[in-house]
Order: C-alpha cells, then structure tokens, then sequence
C-alpha cells in the first residue's frame, strides 16, 4: 500500500463527482497503440515548429519531453532565431536532421509532417493555423489564436472542413490551481456565481521611431503577414504586442487566458456574453507610437446577468482572476499559482503541488491523445474562438468608444460600425 | 475551363463596364478638421501621432452622431485623395473601411489603380456596404496584375460578390498560380450556382497547391449548400471526398460533415464505417456516438466493439462510458475480463465513472483477479467513484470480506475515499486481525472516517493490537484519530483511563499508548509519562524517553533535563539533549531570563564537543544580550572555536541595536 492515500483522500473525495469526471477524454497508454510500452519511430507524431522566438524557446521543451512526438523541421522569417532553433532541436535528437525553413509554407508542404506548433507572433497564430489546417497538419497554436473575430470563425470553420485537430495554447485549463478553482465553483462551493474579476498589468507606451533598413536575415514581408504594410521601425517591430495592427496589447495577449479560464468555469465554452463596455487610457500619441492601452477597465455581461470584469492596471505580478459567489469566493494568483479563497476552509480541500502553467506538459498529452483518438482537444478551436472573440469585442468598443450588444448565435454586433470590424481585409496573397 | 454562359458574359459587362457613382457634393470640412487633415497628411513613422488620434476622436463622434459623419467621411478622402504620406493614407483607409459610404468610393477605386496602395483600398472597399464598392473592385479587376489583382480578388471573395464569378471564371485559368489559386478561393467563398458551376467543371488541375484550393472551395459551397438547407447536394460532395484515394484529414472532415447532416445522427453511417475497419475513419466514427440518441444505439455500437483494434476499443469504451443506456454499462462491464490490458483498465475507469451499486460485484472480482498494484488501484479508484452513495457503500461493506486478505485494502480505501461511515465497523474489525496487510490499511481508512467520537474505539483497537507489523502504522494512524478531540484535556484522560485500564504485562500496549501522550500534551499527560522514564522495564523507559523527547512544550523541561544528566543510557541522553534543544530554539523567539538559566544548565552538561556544537547551535539563534557571554566564553575551545564564533556573530547581530557596546565587544573577541 502507497503512504500517499491517507493525504490524498479528501481531494480524491471532493474530486469524485464532479461533472468533469468523464469530460476530458481519458488517457489511452502508448502500449495501446501497439507499441508495447514503448514508442516505434513509425508511430510518431512528427512535428513543425513555426516561429521560433522567445515563446517557443519556453514550450519546445515541454514538447520536445514527449517521446512520442518528434520535431523534424522549424521555420522562421528570422535567420538568426531559425538557426537557433535547429540546434535546440538537434542537440535534443543528438543529431543534425531538423530541417530549417525561412518560410512556414516549406515545412507545411513536407508530406511526412503531421503537426505544426505555432509560436509566431499573434499576426500569424490564425492564419497560420488556417494554413497548416487547409495542409492537412494537427495544430498547436499559441495564443491570442487570432486578430479578429471573423478570423475566429474562420479558423473553427476552416479546421472542421478540413478534419484537423487542433489545441490553443490557452493551457491553464490543464493546470491544477485553474482546475481547483473551477472545482469549487462546480462543486458549488461559492454559492451561485455572479461576478469574474480578472486583472491584467499596466501596459507601456511605445516611443516614437524612425523608420529605417530591414535587418539582415529578417524576411519583414513574410514576419507581417497578413498585416497592411508599414515601414520597419524597429520600436514598433519589437514591441508588436502594443499595436492594433499586429496585436491587441495587454488586454488580448493576457486577458485571452482569463476570458478562456471565464468561458470554462461558467460552462459557456459554446456561447459568449452579450454586452461589453470599456474605458481606458491611451498612449499620448505625442510621445509614443503604440495604440493600444495603457490601463483599462472593461466589462462583459452574460444574457444571464453574469458579470466578467477585467481591470488592466498595477504590475505584471499582479495578474489574477477570482471567481465572486454569493457565499464566497475564490481566485488564482497566475504569479505565484497561489489559490486564495473566503471561506478560507476550502482550501483544505486543495492537494498540494501539480505542475503550474508555465508548464503545458499536460495540455500537450491532451492535443497527442486528441491526435490519436481524433476527439476534440481542451482547447478546440470553437472554444478558443469564443475565449477571445471577448477580448476582441473590448477591443471594439474601446476603438469605437461605446458599449455594444452582441448576439453570439449569429456572431453579429447591434451596430454596423463594429460589424465592419469583425474582419480586417488580409494584405495578399494571404488570405484565410 | 467552360465558356461563361449568357447571363455571366452579362455580368462581367456589367462590371467592366458600370464606373463607380459618385453623385453627391463632398459635405464641407469644418476648420478644426480641415485642420486636423492637414497635419495627419503629413504624418510619417517617428513623428507626433496626434493629429491621427484626434481624427480617431472624431470618428468615434461621427459614430455616435450620424450628423457629423459625412464631413469626417470627406476628410478622410480628401487625405486619401491628395499628396498625403502612405502611412497617412492607410490610416485613413482603416477609418474608411470602418465608416465609409458610397461617397468614398471613387477616391479609392483609383488607389486601387496603384499596385502601392491596393492593398489599403481594399482595406477599406472589403467591408463597405456600398454597392459600388464591389463594382469598383470588379472594374479594377480586369486592369490589375500579380499580388494587385490577388488583392482584389480575395476583397471580392471576402464581400461575396456574387457579379464578380464571371470574370473570376476565367482568372482560375490564369498561368499565375497564385491568382489562379485566389480566384477559386473568392469562388468557393461565393458559392452562389454559377460559382459551384465553375468549381465543379473546372479541369483537374496537375499543380498540388491549385488542387489543394479547388478541393477546400468545393467544400466550402457544400457548406453553404447545407446552411441553405440543400443537404442533399452538400451530401454529394462529402461522400465523394470519402474516397481511399482522398487526403486522410479531408475523408475525416468530410465524414464528420455527413455524420451531422444523418436524420439518425449518423447511426448507420457509424455503424458501417465500424465494420469497414478503416482506420483513417474509425476514430472519427467513435468520436461521434455521443451525437447519436437513437434506443438502443449503445448496444448496437458496443456489438462491434470485439472486432476494433485495442486502442479503438479503448476509444470506444470511453465513449460508452459517456451513454446513459443499461446497454452500454453491460457493454463496459463485459470488458473487464478483456485480456488486453489497456482494454480492460479502460473497461474498470469507465465503470467507475457510469457504474453503481450493480459494478461493485464485478468490480471486485476483478480486483480479486488482478495481479498488480496498477490494476488494483484503477478498481479502488473505480470503487471510490461509483455512483448509488449508500446501497453501493453496503455492497461494499457486504462484500470486502470475502476478498483475498491483500486486496480488502482496496476497498477499504474506497470507502473511505466514498466518506463511507458505515464502514465504520468493517474497518474496526479488520483492525483486530493478525494480517498487517489488513490491519494497517484499515487503520488508515480510519483515520479518514472517524470522528472525535471514534476515538476510543480506535484506541481500544491500538491496544487489543494482534498484528506487531503494524504496530508503528497503528500508533500513527490512532494519533490522528486522537487529534480530531480538539480538547486536549479530553485526548489526554481518554490515553490516561486506558493506559489504567491496562491488564499487568501489556508491555507493547503501554508502550504505544505513552507514545500518544505528546499528542495530548497538557500536564496529566506528563504526569503519566514521567515516571514511565524510569520504569523498570528497558521498553517501557525506551518508550517513555522517546514521548518525552516529542514533547512539544518546555513543560518537560525538567524531565528531559534529569534524563540528560542522569541517563539510563547514552542514546536517551542524546535523545534528551536534541530534545532540550529544540525547545530551547523555539524559546530563542520569546526571551525571557529563564532561557539563559536553561542554557546555562545545557552547558553545564556538555560532555564533548558534539554537545556543545549541538547547544552553540540553539544559542546561535539567541536574541539576549546575556547570551553572549555564554557564547564568547566558548571561543577558547579550540575544537569548537568555529562553530562559537558563528554563534558570536549572530548574537551580537542580533543585539547590536539595543546593545551596540556588548555586541562590539564581543566581536572584538573575534579578530
């Protein structure tokens, strides 16, 4: 008999009914497929990697932990990133057989690839995903998944027609602080819920700068994509997190997470709310170029009077999210993985440890067994679709500055204006 | 390619023909913005954005107050009409996709004209309402070259211009790939008839990345066939895409495509994929039985579940085990005598979590046949999730003993795990066995179950203790029963009237009950143990010494301090030592002159330097002054010079505000 029962007990009993018991498809053992426990090379899930910056320096090795998937190429505009990239990947092979693409298209067009991991910048997330589904690829893509909600739609459409899987990396789901919050708030331990407060940090405003020669090794017209064409300015090249053409700023970029995090533990994951509203403060745009803001506060309704709110203000470690009932509450810390709640009593009810979510080990099996199986992931491209279409609705209503209804069964805003912002005309010969 | 038909050669008339309208006088800028137009025509990256923002000011107005938009509209043409920046003219573009009307269109269509600006007017003809924009963009069509005319051509297909399929006809023969390519996209996307028409006719063609696109637009029209309810048509189209010598992923989605538009939600289809053992689709198959809620469905599925390979009828049996139907528990319960292990365990996951008190039978037999602790915690966990709460706890309890010895820990977990009190007596029971491979689990599941009530019942089990193996798991597992009576006056005369009760020559048994004393810890239960340390048997004093030793106050103090100097034996005079230590290093935190006194008695005591680097340790930690002494007076002993002089330095740091002269002082002993 294991020690570790009598600590574990109470979990595995608060745990025992929960509606999710049967929700996540159960994991199938590599011995299952035929290989005996151990994984034949013909079995492999070969992989893509697609932009290869900082992000997928942070995930790759999580990938890479997986015996059952192996990377055989990496693309990237940047020579110097590609170059990088290749090496992480042979030195983990032991070998020097990755190929390297400056163009994603290339790895795309390799009949023996069967997934693409994207971790582009979000410019290519959609459309990129869009590409490797109309190529046949199962995805993996980091978030924001998209720049627009038609792009959304796009992508959800694109990848049932075209019968790929597909995961966003919006991997907290898979993470146990997330999973024990939304536990509790199943379990009903919060009472009914009627407020999710999430808080993002204060974003930067982004100095003026000149435009100037494209760097050597850096293919600028492939790294805009989809985005209409502006001169290289380094600053605004560096910092693209912060403008509405290539990003969507703090709001997007951590607030996805949240809003996905919002949609799961509400049971929304096939809707969305119905009203936003949004205030913010702005760069001043004598002194810095970027557009999108500094610190927000912004609100969503659902049809049923639930209330999401989302303040963008205070420091990067100040980013959490709690779930308000009428006899509690509880949030998650994102820093420091942290679960606090009222009544303080429910926290007995937390196991210690599990992985936190920089880790998307777990979020990673769900994509490979959902590759097996070919059942939707977590983190499929509908819920994901809908997770950000609420961030990208604030963008609107700040853009427009005004509130806005919206009818998420046709996917339509009460106001043309913002209708004629749910797509953004891609510069060719992109398109979705 | 086919000939466009009549109607179409009309149309594309109509588009190379019809110009853009442009009927009414531009509204008259106001000085503030004919000011603001001004300043933004010059904007260029690295400069002021400001007048961009307040242009962005008014279009927000102009939105809320229709009044104000025609004269912003004419503001932003104007911009884009004159000598304004590139980066001006795209911004204004933006706006003018999001606010423009007909009014704007001419000026764009002739940014159209310029391989330069195509893009930022499509940018903003794509989502204009106006009629004329889409005729604009099919007059420029004709004229435009290379990414230009893609440009144009993906603006046509994203607006859905139906006059546009004619001339979109022919460029899908264009000997440019990429507008070729672009061409049968803007068609799937209209997929009005004659676009299906041309899709449908064009030649097979040899280039991958041609057919790659006439393959998702074809798609693409089924689907709009089937939102315009021509399900039949779409159906079409799907099935041929099932074909062997299609792409796997698009037989997939195609499939998944016809399993949606099934009256049966896809039953049959399922059913025969199935049989055909086709392992491209078979998954997908799997995927879908939860769509399908036809009566009996589960059985019918379940019946082709023996001939699937091991991981489909894993996948299988996971999809049953989402099925309400009696039928589908059968199916799942058949599987666990599976000889295939993944199978079977996923046979035992699923049951736990659709199965109620009728899995307990099966389920326990297959514990009772398992042959390895993996399997034998996939049944405690598929036993702690079955659904039926108090007739499946009964079952349970009925039926634990009839299992091999080494497995009833299982279930007793289980019930514990369930929140079983009835178990209650099963696991008391199970306590007096000889079988530590019984008694030891159970007295664990007790201590999730037992309330403060249970108490002495667990302690009465601890002594009536038949199975020595297990003794150390049993006083553990009865001390955090104990710790649930949170009146330690009541832990303590619960342990005392049983230690008193105890028959003359219970040895083991008064051994383990003094070792629960520490957990009571007020002073009846000192006064019980104290004398223990000198008892006359070995054991008996062994276990006294070790209690006090755990005491968790310094109310044992002087006990502790006789065993340290007097022992019975140098290991509980080293026990006695650690013990006065660690309560010397908890009192550090709370100084009082009797902590120095117990300091000074620890010194006293020392023996050898061990002693005293354990004691320099605790004294280290000392916040009083008084402590220095105690340790500079040490610094003469070489063999502990080190560890003295760490002590030194961490007094006097920790005085130097109050006592800055003793704490310099004595670390000028240092140098």
């Amino acid at each position: 008999m294991n020690s570790s029962h009598a600590s574990a007990l109470n979990r595995r009993q608060f745990l025992r009914r929960t509606a999710t018991a049967l929700a996540a498809p159960l994991l199938v053992p590599a011995s299952v497929l035929g290989r005996g426990g151990t994984v034949a090379p013909n079995s492999r899930i070969v992989f893509a990697a697609i932009g290869v910056g900082n992000r997928a320096k942070a995930i790759l090795p999580n990938f890479l932990g997986f015996s059952e998937l192996q990377f055989t190429a990496v693309a990237d505009c940047r020579a110097e990133r590609l170059r990088q990239a290749k090496e992480l990947v042979d030195a983990h092979y032991g070998n020097g057989d990755c190929r390297a693409y400056g163009d994603f298209r290339e790895a795309l067009a390799l009949p023996g690839v069967d997934a693409v991991f994207i971790a582009t910048g979000n410019r290519w997330h959609g459309m990129g995903s869009i590409y490797a589904a109309r190529a046949g690829k199962d995805i993996y893509s980091e978030k924001p998944i998209t720049l627009t909600i038609a792009e959304g739609r796009a992508l959800a459409e694109t990848c049932r027609r075209c019968g790929v899987v597909y995961q966003a990396g919006t991997q907290r789901r898979a993470t146990e602080s997330y999973r024990f919050a939304a536990d509790l708030v199943w379990q009903g331990k919060i009472g009914r819920v009627h407020t999710v407060e999430m808080q993002v940090w204060t974003g930067p405003g982004i100095p003026h700068g000149p435009a100037q020669a494209v760097p050597a090794g850096w293919n600028y017209d492939l790294w805009l994509g989809q985005v209409p064409w502006r001169p290289f300015v380094a600053t605004r090249v560096n910092n693209w997190q912060y403008f509405w053409d290539t990003a969507e700023g703090v709001l997007t970029d951590m607030g996805c997470h949240y809003t996905d995090q919002m949609q799961w533990v509400l049971r929304r994951d096939g809707t969305g709310p119905t009203e936003f509203e949004t205030r913010a403060e702005f760069p001043d745009p004598s002194k810095f170029c970027s557009d999108t803001p500094i610190t927000a506060e912004v609100r969503c309704r659902y049809a049923d009077g639930v209330v999401g709110v989302m303040y963008q203000r205070r420091g990067f470690a100040d980013r959490y999210i709690r779930y308000i009932g009428d006899e509690g509450w509880v949030q998650v810390d994102d820093e420091t993985d942290e679960v606090t709640a009222e009544p303080k009593s429910l926290l007995s009810l937390k196991r210690a440890g599990g992985a936190s979510w920089a880790n998307a080990s777990a979020h990673i099996r769900n994509l490979i067994d959902s590759i097996r199986s070919r059942r939707p992931t977590e983190c499929n491209p509908e819920i994901a679709h809908r997770a950000i279409t609420i961030c990208q609705a604030w963008t609107i209503s700040l853009r427009l500055g005004r509130p806005l209804r919206w009818d998420p069964v046709a996917e339509r805003f009460d106001l043309a204006e913002a209708n004629r912002m749910l797509a953004r005309e891609a510069r060719a010969p992109y398109r979705v | 390619m086919n000939s466009p038909s009549l109607p179409l050669l009309g149309l594309l008339s109509f588009c190379l023909l019809a110009p853009p309208r442009a009927d009414a006088e531009p509204a008259a800028l106001s000085a503030d913005l004919a000011q603001t137009i001004t300043a933004a025509a010059a904007y260029d990256s690295g400069q002021d954005m400001s007048p961009l923002r307040h242009l962005e000011d008014l279009a927000r107005a102009a939105i809320a107050d229709p009044a104000q938009r025609p004269a912003l509209e004419a503001g932003l043409t104007q911009l884009i009409s004159g000598d304004a920046t590139f980066e001006a003219k795209r911004f204004a573009c933006q706006y003018l996709g999001i606010l423009g009307s007909a009014e704007c269109v001419p000026a764009l269509a002739k940014l159209l004209a310029n391989d330069t600006t195509t893009g930022m007017a499509c940018l903003a003809l794509e989502p204009n309402p106006a009629p004329t924009a889409g005729e604009a963009l099919c007059q420029a069509l004709v004229a435009a070259r290379g990414l230009s005319q893609v440009q144009i051509i993906n603006a046509l297909g994203n607006r859905r211009e139906a006059p546009a399929a004619a001339p979109l006809a022919r460029l899908t023969q264009s000997a440019d790939v990429e507008v070729a390519t672009a061409a049968i996209a803007a068609l799937g996307k209209i997929g009005d008839e004659p676009a299906r028409h041309t899709l449908a006719t064009l030649p097979k063609p040899t280039d991958p990345r041609l057919q790659a696109a006439l393959t998702d637009a074809i798609l693409r029209t089924a689907e709009q066939l089937v939102a315009r309810g021509d399900a039949k048509a779409a159906a079409r189209i799907y099935t041929g895409m099932l074909a062997p010598t299609q792409p796997p992923n698009l037989r997939r989605g195609a499939l998944r495509a016809l399993l949606a538009l099934d009256r049966d939600g896809g039953e049959q289809r399922i059913l025969k994929v199935l049989r055909a053992a086709d392992p491209v689709l078979s998954p997908v198959a799997i995927a879908a039985m939860g769509r399908v809620s036809t009566p009996g469905a589960a059985g019918r599925f379940a019946r082709t579940l023996p001939a699937l390979p091991a991981a489909e009828q894993v996948w299988m049996i996971e999809a049953l085990a989402q099925r309400p139907e009696a039928d589908a528990r059968a199916a799942l319960q058949a599987q666990l005598t599976a000889t295939d292990t993944p199978v079977r365990r996923a046979a035992i996951r699923a049951l736990g979590a659709r199965g109620g008190v009728e899995a307990v039978a099966p389920l326990l037999t297959t514990l009772g046949r398992a042959t390895d602790d993996a399997e034998y915690r996939e049944v405690e966990a598929a036993l702690a999730g079955l659904a039926g709460d108090q007739a499946t706890d009964l079952a349970l309890i009925d039926r634990a003993p009839a299992l091999p010895e080494d497995k009833r820990g299982y279930v007793f977990f289980a019930l514990a795990e369930r929140g079983s009190r009835p178990a209650l007596p099963l696991l008391l029971g199970a306590s007096e066995s000889a079988n530590p491979a019984v008694v030891q689990p159970a007295l664990r599941a007790l201590t999730t179950l037992a309330t403060p009530a249970d108490a002495g019942a667990v302690l009465a089990k601890l002594v009536e203790l038949k199975a020595p193996a297990a003794r150390v798991d049993a006083e553990d597992a009865t001390r955090l029963v104990l710790l649930k009576v949170p009146d330690p006056a009541a832990r303590s005369a619960l342990v005392c009237r049983t230690l008193g009760a105890l028959p003359a020559g219970s040895i083991e048994a008064r051994c383990s009950l003094l070792q629960l004393l520490p957990a009571c810890g007020d002073q009846q239960a000192l006064d019980a143990l104290t004398p223990a340390s000198a008892d006359a048997d070995a054991r008996v004093r062994d276990a006294a010494t070790r209690a006090l030793a755990d005491w968790p106050t310094l109310a044992a103090w002087e006990a502790l301090r006789h065993i340290y100097e007097q022992p019975d034996s140098p290991a509980h005079r080293a026990l006695a030592l650690r013990a006065l230590v660690r309560l010397q290093g908890e009192a550090n935190a709370q100084p009082s002159p009797g902590l120095i006194d117990r300091y000074q008695q620890l010194l006293a005591g020392a023996r050898d330097d061990g002693d005293y680097k354990l004691v320099l340790g605790a004294l280290g930690a000392a916040t009083q002054p008084e402590a220095l002494p105690l340790a500079t007076g040490l610094l003469a002993r070489s063999s502990i010079r080190a560890e003295a002089a760490q002590a030194v330095r961490r007094i006097a740091e920790a005085v130097r505000a109050t006592n800055p002269q003793a704490a310099e002082a004595a670390l000028e002993q240092l140098k």
